[in-house]
C-alpha cells in the first residue's frame, strides 16, 4: 500500500529476518568494519539496515519514482545477534504527515528473538519528495 | 556485565578513537547489495542527477555504520548489549569524500544500577561540515558490581 494511504499507527505484517554468516561478512566488508567478527556475531547496525531496507522497499520507495532521504535514526541494542539466528521484525508507522510538499514518515521497528525478547529496536525518520 | 578494556572511554572528556574513511562508489554498491537497499539515489547516476543533490549519494546507514564501528571499538562488549544512539543526518555524502568520526564522553549518568556514558558522536567531512550529529549512550560499568 502506498505510504500516503497509511495512517499513523499502521502495523506492518511481521517479517522474518535471518542474517547468515556470509551476509554478516558481506555487510562488514561493505562498510569496511575492521572490528566485526561476523562468524561470531552480526554487526549490530546490519540488523537495523536490513530491516529498514525491507520496509522502504515494501512501501514502494526504492523504485525510482520518488526521492527518499534518511533524516534521522535512533537505535538500541539489547544483546548481540548470532549469524543464522531467526528474528522477527515488528514494525509500526509511527508518524506520517505531509508538510510543504514533502512527506515525513517515521518507521519504528522492533527486532525480537524466538522467545519474543527484543534484541534491538530502531526508529527511522524518512522524507519522501516527488522526483 | 563483562568489564571493558582499561582504555574504555568512561569519564567526561574521554575521547573515542577517530576513524577516517573515504567512501567510494564501489563501496556504496557493495553496501546496497549487502543491506538490500537499492534506492536509485545511491546507484543510478541519471536518477540522482535529477535530485537536489545532483549526483549519487552514499546511504545514510553506510555512514552510520562507521559510527557503530567507532562505538564497537571503544566498547567491544557493551555497545551491542545495552548501547543506543540518536542521530540526525545533516548532509549528503558523495562518493570520493573522506569522513572523520568524532566521539567524546560528555557526562556519565547512573541508570538502573549502571553507569551510562553519554557520548557526543558525529561524522564530519574534510571541509569541517557535519554529516551526522547526535548522542550515544553506553553502559560502562556497574555502580555496585556483584
Amino acid at each position: 500500500m502506498p505510504l500516503q494511504d497509511l495512517q499513523p499507527g499502521h502495523e506492518f505484517p511481521p517479517e522474518a529476518l535471518v542474517i547468515s554468516e556470509a551476509e554478516a561478512a558481506a555487510y562488514a566488508a561493505a562498510v569496511g568494519d575492521v572490528t566485526a567478527r561476523p562468524s561470531e556475531r552480526v554487526p549490530p547496525m546490519a540488523i537495523i539496515a536490513a530491516g529498514l531496507s525491507r520496509f522502504i522497499s515494501h512501501l514502494g520507495l526504492a523504485d525510482g519514482i520518488v526521492e527518499v532521504v534518511h533524516a534521522s535514526q535512533e537505535v538500541s541494542f539489547k544483546r548481540p545477534v548470532s549469524p543464522g539466528e531467526p528474528l522477527e521484525i515488528r514494525a509500526i508507522l509511527k508518524s506520517n504527515a505531509e508538510r510543504r510538499g514533502s512527506r515525513f514518515a517515521t518507521i519504528q521497528m522492533s527486532f525480537v528473538d524466538q522467545s519474543g525478547e527484543e534484541v534491538a529496536g530502531a526508529s527511522s525518520l524518512i522524507i519522501v519528495n516527488a522526483s | 556485565m563483562t568489564p571493558n578494556n582499561p582504555r574504555t572511554p568512561s569519564e567526561p572528556g574521554d575521547p573515542l578513537e577517530t576513524i577516517i574513511r573515504t567512501i567510494t562508489q564501489a563501496q556504496v554498491e557493495a553496501y546496497a547489495k549487502a543491506a538490500g537497499d537499492y534506492n536509485p539515489i545511491h546507484l543510478d547516476p541519471e536518477f540522482a542527477a535529477k535530485t537536489p543533490f545532483g549526483r549519487r549519494i552514499a546511504h545514510g546507514m553506510l555512514t552510520l555504520a562507521i559510527v557503530s564501528e567507532m562505538l564497537t571499538s571503544a566498547y567491544p562488549e557493551r555497545w551491542a548489549a545495552g548501547g543506543r544512539l540518536k542521530v540526525r543526518f545533516r548532509g549528503p555524502v558523495f562518493p570520493g569524500e573522506t569522513l572523520r568520526t568524532t566521539g567524546e564522553v560528555t557526562r556519565v549518568n547512573e541508570v538502573d544500577g549502571a553507569r551510562v556514558a553519554e557520548i557526543a558522536i558525529g561524522v564530519r567531512k574534510e571541509d569541517g561540515s557535519d554529516v551526522i550529529t547526535g548522542q550515544a549512550y553506553v553502559p560502562v560499568d556497574d555502580v555496585h558490581p556483584v
